[in-house]
């Protein structure tokens, strides 16, 4: 499973803008956190890269967003390292 | 224990990232708006302030606590330093505390391997070998210890045992700074702070690297870059790394260049008559080497000045800094301008040096010369790598030669003052100083009948065993030492641990209350949130506990004047709480503010004073001397200058009050470039440099256990120039063999990697413990700061084997 954490900028016409938080929010992988102006905080969980990156794409593609920014990522904890 | 909803802490650890990105964002456009301060909002979670646990920058953070554990770390956006934003480490700062090996019981070593034993057992054990010979006893600690750490080792060692055998590893990170500013302006820490970076004109970076070492501090330059301010930022470096990509001019210098190159910008300001006549009359002596040479050196005239100055015109510095003669004139002409302010940042390239003392001086010297000093954005800062080596040991003194306030051991006048505010007996302080790091290590590790006059050392809060230069020497000799005793507070195995014969788990970072104090003398509190695991306990118990364990087996130096217990604490009844017990450590007495108010008394001698504790308890840190004004608690952003320092006399703008003249005046100095003590040659043709990562937090004990950061940063490596790589035949991964005079080290090499090294020069970072670079190094030291040079030694090359197929 993987976690990102995405800015994703939407547009300046307010009703598109609207448009687009709610399709960002009812797609499954989407947790929203808040909203700064046109700025939207969102966690993206996926199952593996693959997925994750489809879902980037599939964000950039939704009518009213500008942009999506990536500010963090976390890989699968299950491939967690063991330092000993 | 229960488990960590890991997944419920990775999405608030991303939505808090994406949180602070969104912000910066913001306010990058046309109208930007107030601040927002609201944190994410976790379902029975709550928020706490703390500074980062990792570099001398001092970010804020907030940590969300839920059942005991840490849930998510966001960047503190009312903290003036990083106003929100955290670096790589700092989003992943909660994962520290979660490692899988966490260090959770004492543990004895008998017959090899290291068993579990009794805390009680632990203490009398320590006590036991202290009473025996407490003057082969030595403390080594830390640029990471909480300033009641430091101060409480630092009490128990030089007014309980009368011994100054304590140093901290910061000895081997900023000790030149500190000989630097103390022979410059006769008293320690840069008079300014980070409001530089957002006025100067030009940034002068001496040899460090802040776009991975300091990255919240550079992006506020390139934050104002992208505001379309003009900032022109230099880069003075032995080899391009990823602040080369941001700078105007890269100026690769060959290592010991600095001094040549500081050296001619001050001819030039003398031989052009650029320099600020009226500044350096009114605000400067000149000073220069004595023979011997001291740390304080001999007054010399400007005529003296100015012939000494001779030897170092642009063509004759050309050869000694390999810069090129157009260089070396562009930043005489740069501080020859006084409408331009300049802000000269250094970190490790300086300070560890064999001539550290002169390059921190000779940097001083052309800002104060060229009149670039005192004004937002105008004058030299130097940079410190750790979270308190600032706070704990330039401020509490944890050194060898040091007293609390910046006082010292072998002044009669500073040891009495001491000993009146600990209320111990006169001549209770040793009037000698102790060994220094490199001789601590070294005397430590030879036979007590060769002169080892160390047997017994107790480390916290450090990794001596990877971090020491000339490991071979300084450490791993120990082993076969069978009456030296290793002591280790700490949190997670180490290299140190390893050679360890009693190993003490430590609390880390919010597990237990602290006070640091970071780079730019910004004094930060914060309380404990998540209880330690296991039976770790924090290292200030562990000192007070050994204290009192001794005052049980009579050993005098452990009762003060009045026959009370040297760390005595009483509660509202004036009843002792007996805070050497663990029950009591978190009881009635808050133990960090009774030793940090202690301490404070220290601070106000030189006019260094620290904010209450009480205050500090609401602030995001304050800048000292914090006064009392009007019923307010005012920080200094400048001191020495008028307007800004409580403690300028009116009409003098700028007055040094500690100057080593005793006329309110700095100090000018000419240090001559002197050769490093182990140059290329035919046998070991190659410079070694070694350094740190961004990703990874100095030894990386606790980043290597962050599976992000491990991820991101798996294995140590050497970087190799493209040149050196095509000539041996190697390339990106193939396993090369890299040999000083001291060992050796076999690890793959990246040719033109993140750091791209020229022909001739090597790098490797020194935090993965499977490759430890400090096999290679020398233990070579300023003759005045005692701060090996991890930069500079004599190396060579050879191929090992291709890299695997993948």
């Amino acid at each position: 499973m993987n976690v990102s954490g995405l800015v994703v900028t939407l547009c300046g016409d307010p009703d598109r803008a609207e448009r687009a938080a709610a399709a960002v929010a009812a797609a499954g992988p989407f947790t929203l956190g808040p909203r700064l102006g046109s700025r939207l905080t969102v966690a993206l969980e996926a199952a593996d890269d693959r997925a994750g990156a489809e879902w980037f794409d599939w964000l950039g593609r939704v009518d009213g967003v500008v942009k999506a920014d990536v500010a963090f990522v976390h890989f699968d904890p299950g491939e967690e390292v063991d330092h000993a | 224990m229960p488990e960590l909803n890991r997944r419920e802490f990775v999405r608030s650890s991303a939505l808090a990232a994406a949180l602070a990105l969104a912000q910066r964002q913001e306010a990058e456009g046309a109208d930007v708006p107030p601040p927002r301060t609201e944190l994410p909002v976790i379902s029975g979670a709550k928020w706490h302030k703390a500074p980062c646990r990792f570099c001398g920058t001092g970010c804020h953070v907030q940590v969300a606590v839920k059942d005991k554990k840490v849930v998510a770390v966001a960047g503190d956006r009312q903290a003036d330093v990083n106003k929100g934003m955290l670096c790589v480490k700092g989003y992943h700062v909660g994962q520290i505390l979660y490692g899988k090996d966490r260090l959770t019981t004492p543990l004895l070593r008998k017959k090899g391997e290291l068993v579990p034993i009794k805390w009680e057992e632990a203490i009398d054990l320590i006590a036991q070998r202290i009473l025996k010979a407490p003057a082969r006893f030595a403390f080594y600690g830390s640029g990471q210890w909480t300033v009641t750490e430091g101060y409480a080792v630092n009490k128990f060692m030089k007014a309980g045992l009368s011994n100054n055998n304590v140093e901290p590893n910061a000895r081997l990170c900023m000790a030149s700074a500190v000989t630097g500013y103390v022979s410059t302006f006769g008293v320690d820490e840069p008079y300014n702070c980070y409001d530089d970076l957002d006025h100067a004109d030009v940034v002068i970076l001496w040899g460090n690297n802040p776009a991975e070492m300091h990255p919240v501090l550079f992006s506020r330059l390139i934050d104002r870059r992208m505001r379309k301010e003009k900032v022109t930022l230099i880069d003075l470096c032995t080899r391009r790394t990823r602040t080369s990509e941001q700078a105007d001019h890269v100026m690769v210098m060959q290592p010991q260049g600095d001094l040549a190159i500081a050296n001619c910008i001050a001819y030039q300001l003398v031989h052009d008559g650029a320099y600020d006549k009226a500044f350096v009359e009114k605000h400067c002596n000149f000073r220069g080497d004595a023979k011997p040479r001291t740390l304080l050196g001999k007054p010399i005239t400007f005529e003296e000045y100015k012939k000494a100055l001779a030897d170092y015109t642009p063509e004759k510095a050309s050869k000694l800094s390999g810069l090129s003669v157009k260089e070396l004139k562009l930043l005489g002409e740069l501080f020859a301008d006084r409408k331009k302010k300049i802000l000269s940042l250094w970190c490790m390239g300086m300070n560890q040096h064999t001539q550290g003392t002169a390059i921190n001086n000779l940097v001083h010297a052309v800002h104060l010369l060229s009149g670039h000093f005192g004004k937002p954005g105008d004058g030299p800062q130097s940079l410190t790598g750790q979270p308190s080596a600032c706070g704990t040991v330039r401020e509490t003194g944890t050194l060898c030669h040091a007293l609390p306030g910046d006082l010292k051991v072998e002044d009669p006048e500073h040891r009495k003052k001491a000993e009146e505010l600990w209320n111990v007996p006169a001549g209770r302080i040793n009037d000698k100083i102790g060994h220094h790091t490199v001789l601590m290590w070294e005397k430590f590790c030879t036979p007590t009948d060769k002169g080892g006059d160390l047997d017994t050392v107790w480390v916290q809060v450090t990794n001596p065993g990877q971090s020491l230069p000339n490991l071979n020497k300084l450490f791993r000799a120990k082993k076969d030492l069978a009456d030296k005793f290793l002591i280790v507070s700490d949190v997670y195995p180490t290299a140190t641990t390893e050679l360890a014969d009693l190993v003490l788990p430590s609390s880390l970072w919010v597990e237990k209350r602290g006070v640091y104090g970071n780079s730019e003398r910004r004094t930060q509190q914060w309380f404990e949130m998540v209880p330690p695991p296991g039976e770790a306990r924090d290292d200030c118990w562990q000192t007070i506990a050994v204290a009192h364990r001794l005052l049980e087996l009579k050993h005098p130096g452990m009762k003060d004047k009045d026959g009370h217990f040297l760390f005595r604490m009483t509660d509202d009844r004036k009843q002792e709480v007996e805070v050497w017990k663990w029950e009591n450590y978190y009881g009635k007495v808050n133990v960090d503010e009774r030793l940090y108010e202690e301490y404070r008394q220290f601070t106000k001698i030189k006019h260094k004073d620290v904010a209450p504790y009480s205050v500090l308890v609401n602030e995001r840190g304050l800048r000292w001397p914090v006064v009392e004004d009007d019923g307010k608690w005012k920080e200094t952003r400048y001191r020495f200058v008028e307007g800004h320092d409580p403690f300028v006399k009116k009409g003098t703008g700028l007055q040094f009050y500690h100057s080593v003249t005793k006329d309110d005046k700095a100090l000018i100095w000419f240090r001559p470039w002197i050769a490093p003590p182990e140059m290329p040659d035919r046998d070991y043709p190659l410079w070694l440099d070694t350094g740190r990562v961004l990703e990874h937090w100095h030894t990386g004990t606790m980043t290597m256990r962050v599976p992000q950061l491990r991820r991101a940063m798996p294995r140590a490596y050497v970087e190799v120039s493209r040149d050196d790589a095509s000539e041996l035949g190697v390339r990106t991964g193939d396993l090369v063999k890299v040999q000083t005079r001291r060992g050796e080290l076999t690890l793959p090499a990246w040719v033109d990697g993140r750091g791209k090294c020229p022909k001739g020069h090597l790098f490797i970072p020194f935090f993965d413990e499977s490759l430890l670079c400090n096999l290679l190094t020398l233990e070579a030291h300023c003759p005045f700061s005692k701060q090996p040079d991890y930069k500079k030694c004599a190396a060579r090359l050879s191929k090992v084997s291709p890299r695997r197929k993948e």
